[in-house]
């Protein structure tokens, strides 16, 4: 690793503790550079998804350090929303706002955020749209579009923010499997443009061809981490047992 | 068929005995209150003269003493209420109009015909050559020489003279004047033909002519009669009825509003013994009361029943008064011409659409004042509701801890209460405008709360307290019931809505307004549609503090024409007119705002 560059994101000793007692992230430390892709992987609850919350701290860490750059994320002092709309985030069911049309959609935070005229908004939105390849949409509902569309559209919603990195908490999750194909094809096209990612996924197979780092995590830790290769040569018992029944469903 | 015969013993005789005395008893005390009732069944006993003529005029000057003047020159008088009447001698044969009392009598009468009654003479002091007059009126009189005396007749004519001599008063006008009445010295009313209303404030040296209502600008106008400084009241034909209006700093009678009096003979004499207290008479042989200044009439009785017109009245008190008329009558009272069966004027219609004829002015003066409400509550109670709404799902916390509870990996942590004071506000809110009745919500508002110093027309830019009520307990009571409806909306939003708004930057309150809340209100559209049209239905609680809508104008109707089914009939119809366009305007909204995709529509 470049020990010399400032990461975008670092995590350092993360814990959270929920308010029913359960103890979902048991220290967890990592660190991603710019334009470097991680990606989580994990079977439910092994506290992956609150991680990546912590991070742009939609849930409140109750220990331990999250830094964009030189910004200490979970700080009381900092401004949370400009933090917020450098990290650009895509969830697993879209949450596309039915009740905007798709350019409005990506336009919102563009207006309200950065506080860009309209004109400005639509050209950079539009740019954004044409990336994920559903320019013929924008006066569509989010309603009348296909699963994986919308995710597209909500891809191109966190992009048009010109995010310093970007959070995908499993995007194809709620997918068909045929739908699968475009949206993994608009997340790699980004990789290759340099876009910095966390991406939580149980696509293996993506995730060995996207990622340049890869952790595993079980139970609220850090199991194994390092190069997809350890997707194919697990150190680890526990992430060898998770592959095998990945694999065995698939 | 059969009888059982019984045996008369000594004890069943005594018992039949007993049975009859107390039957007896009984009738006795019932027929009491009838005999004593018995002088109020009729409110006027006729009186007569034993003089065949038509009476024109008359005036009381005490309880007992009052004289009449009629055709061809005659002139009664009575000592003792009309039991006993006294022809005097006028010496004149025109026929006399009018006659009024100010230390003496004074009669006015065709051809110019002016007689004083100066030491217990009729003296002549007509004007030669003089119109027919048809009213007079005295502010003050010492001796003939040194008075104000006022007759006014037709061609528009009205003199001012000392009883020597009678100057021309330019009135502008040549129609026939009817009546007249001086309040003071300066201050009269005159009205005559055609709607004309005029008046001086200057002891006629100079005439206005005053606005009259459009409704009634060609009526022939026949009596009028200045109560007071603050009222004046006018009688004319066919039934109209008018009352002045009190400005500030203008004086009365330049502005008149025209009550119903649900008569339809032509009024010729008006008198009053109190500013409200008010009796009209005309054709027909009508007379009717009114005790609230021309909201309500009520007819008055005569023992002898006549067709005659009435030609006037004149009340020395509530209680006591003559009236005379054509064919010789005169009747007498000392009941206020009240008695204890008497019936309002109840109009009579001969079809429902006569009826609702006259009747949809008042229940759409009605209608408009409940939609007045309306419009208002639903806007501050929509406002409220949001508002409410958002604090039942707002996040402000301040986290209390209050105990410990043991972590998934045997570690204690503490608990903390999430205490919201917001949130506990609005719950406090809605709980109490929910569970207490809308009727007394009212009534605390309007009556409690004045009582105890909130007086609401000092808050806001209206006099109209029950208006201001009424609004206020409407939208706090919808606004209650909305404030759940748009928190069930709010909270049927998915949270990845909230955490889409916030992950991209938008504050809290900027993800509830450009997020949440358009998909929100979007979702609870058809049960504030409910809402609202829950809310004009219970705006009829508003007639309970006094608040004139629909639901009270139908109520006053009833008062006035008996007629419950149709009003009533007329005001649900008039309801069922607001609800279902308001339901159709909610259903038009629901169908504009619908998003498309979104939501199970029929397609399918």
């Amino acid at each position: 690793m470049e020990s010399n560059v400032l990461p975008v994101i670092s995590v350092k000793n993360l814990e959270k503790v929920y308010s029913g007692g359960v103890h979902a992230v048991k220290g967890v430390s990592f660190d991603v550079f710019p334009g470097q892709v991680v990606v989580i992987i994990g079977s439910s609850g092994s506290g992956k998804s609150t991680v990546l919350r912590c991070i742009n701290r939609l849930i409140e860490p109750t220990a331990g350090e999250v830094f964009l750059e030189d910004v200490q994320i979970n700080d009381k002092a900092t401004d949370i929303n400009f933090i917020r709309s450098e990290i650009g985030m895509v969830f697993q069911s879209f949450e596309l706002f039915a009740h905007m049309k798709i350019l409005d959609n990506v336009t919102l935070g563009l207006k309200k955020v950065r506080g860009f005229s309209n004109d400005k908004a639509n050209k950079i939105a539009l740019e954004a749209i044409a990336k994920v390849d559903i320019s013929d949409k924008i006066d569509f509902y989010p309603g009348q579009l296909s699963g994986g569309q919308k995710q597209r559209v909500a891809i191109a919603r966190a992009l048009a923010m010109n995010p310093k990195v970007m959070l995908f908490d499993e995007p194809t999750s709620a997918l068909d499997p045929e739908l699968i194909g475009s949206v993994l094809k608009s997340i790699k096209k980004l990789a290759n443009e340099g876009m910095t990612m966390i991406i939580v996924t149980h696509e293996i197979g993506f995730a060995q061809e996207v990622g340049d780092w890869i952790i595993y995590m079980d139970k609220g830790l850090i199991v194994e981490s390092g190069n997809p290769d350890i997707l194919a040569n697990p150190k680890s018992e526990r992430l060898s047992q998770f592959l095998g029944q990945i694999l065995q469903v698939e | 068929m059969r009888r059982n015969y019984e045996v008369r013993t000594a004890d069943s005789v005594r018992h039949k005995s007993v049975i009859l005395g107390l039957t007896a008893a009984v009738l006795i005390l019932i027929s009491i209150p009838l005999a004593l009732s018995q002088s109020s069944t009729v409110g006027w006993h006729s009186i007569p003269s034993g003089v065949t003529t038509n009476f024109n005029s008359v005036v009381a000057i005490n309880e007992t003493d009052a004289w009449v003047v009629g055709d061809a020159g005659t002139i009664l008088y009575t000592s003792d209420s009309g039991q006993t009447w006294v022809t005097e001698n006028s010496g004149v044969s025109s026929d006399l109009l009018d006659i009024t009392f100010n230390q003496v009598p004074f009669v006015v009468g065709t051809s110019g015909t002016i007689l004083a009654r100066i030491d217990g003479v009729w003296t002549d002091i007509s004007i030669l050559g003089g119109p027919d007059l048809n009213a007079v009126s005295v502010t003050n009189f010492t001796q003939l020489g040194n008075a104000v005396i006022y007759v006014a007749g037709n061609g528009g004519k009205i003199y001012k003279g000392d009883g020597l001599a009678f100057n021309e008063t330019a009135t502008g006008e040549t129609t026939d004047i009817n009546g007249m009445s001086f309040y003071d010295h300066l201050n009269g009313l005159a009205v005559g033909d055609n709607g004309v209303i005029l008046g001086t404030t200057d002891g006629a040296v100079t005439w206005e002519v005053r606005d009259t209502p459009s409704n009634v600008s060609s009526t022939n106008f026949n009596d009028v009669f200045f109560v007071s400084n603050i009222r004046a009241y006018i009688v004319g034909d066919d039934g109209v009825f008018l009352r002045s209006a009190f400005q500030n700093n203008v004086g009365i009678g330049y502005q008149w509003k025209e009550w119903s009096t649900g008569l339809n003979v032509n009024l010729h004499g008006v008198d009053a013994s109190s500013v409200n207290k008010v009796w009209v008479i005309g054709d027909l042989g009508t007379v009717a009361l009114t005790k609230d200044g021309g909201a309500t009439f009520t007819s008055q009785k005569l023992d002898v029943n006549t067709t005659s017109r009435f030609n006037e009245i004149s009340m020395v008190n509530s209680d006591i008064g003559f009236l005379v008329g054509d064919s010789s009558e005169i009747f007498f009272t000392d009941t206020g011409g009240s008695t204890i069966n008497d019936k309002p004027t109840a109009l009579t219609f001969n079809s429902f659409f006569e009826y609702a004829n006259f009747a949809s002015p008042r229940l759409l003066d009605g209608l408009i004042a409940t939609v007045k409400i309306v419009v208002f509550s639903i806007f501050f109670g929509f406002t409220l509701g949001v508002t409410l709404a958002m604090f039942k799902t707002s996040r402000l916390l301040f986290p209390i801890p209050y105990g410990f509870t043991m972590g998934d990996d045997n570690i204690r942590y503490v608990k903390y209460y999430a205490f919201n004071p917001l949130k506990i506000f609005a719950n406090i809110y809605t709980n109490l405008f929910r569970n207490t009745p809308l009727l007394v919500q009212f009534l605390f508002i309007h009556f409690g709360l004045f009582q105890a110093g909130v007086d609401l027309t000092r808050i806001f830019f209206t006099p109209d307290r029950a208006f201001l009520s009424a609004i206020v307990a409407l939208s706090l009571n919808s606004g209650a019931y909305q404030a759940e409806i748009i928190r069930s909306g709010i909270q049927a939003i998915p949270v990845g809505q909230m955490e889409a708004g916030r992950s991209m930057g938008l504050s809290y309150i900027q993800t509830m307004r450009y997020i949440i809340m358009p998909q929100a209100i979007r979702i609870v559209i058809p049960p504030l549609g409910n809402e609202v049209v829950n809310l004009v239905l219970n705006s009829s609680l508003a007639f309970t503090i006094g608040y004139t809508e629909l639901t009270r104008q139908g109520n006053l109707l009833i008062a006035i024409t008996f007629k419950t089914f149709w009003t009533w009939g007329l005001v649900l119809v008039y309801y069922f007119i607001v609800t279902f366009s308001l339901s159709n305007v909610m259903r038009y909204i629901e169908k504009k705002t619908k998003i498309p995709g979104l939501g199970v529509g029929g397609e399918i």
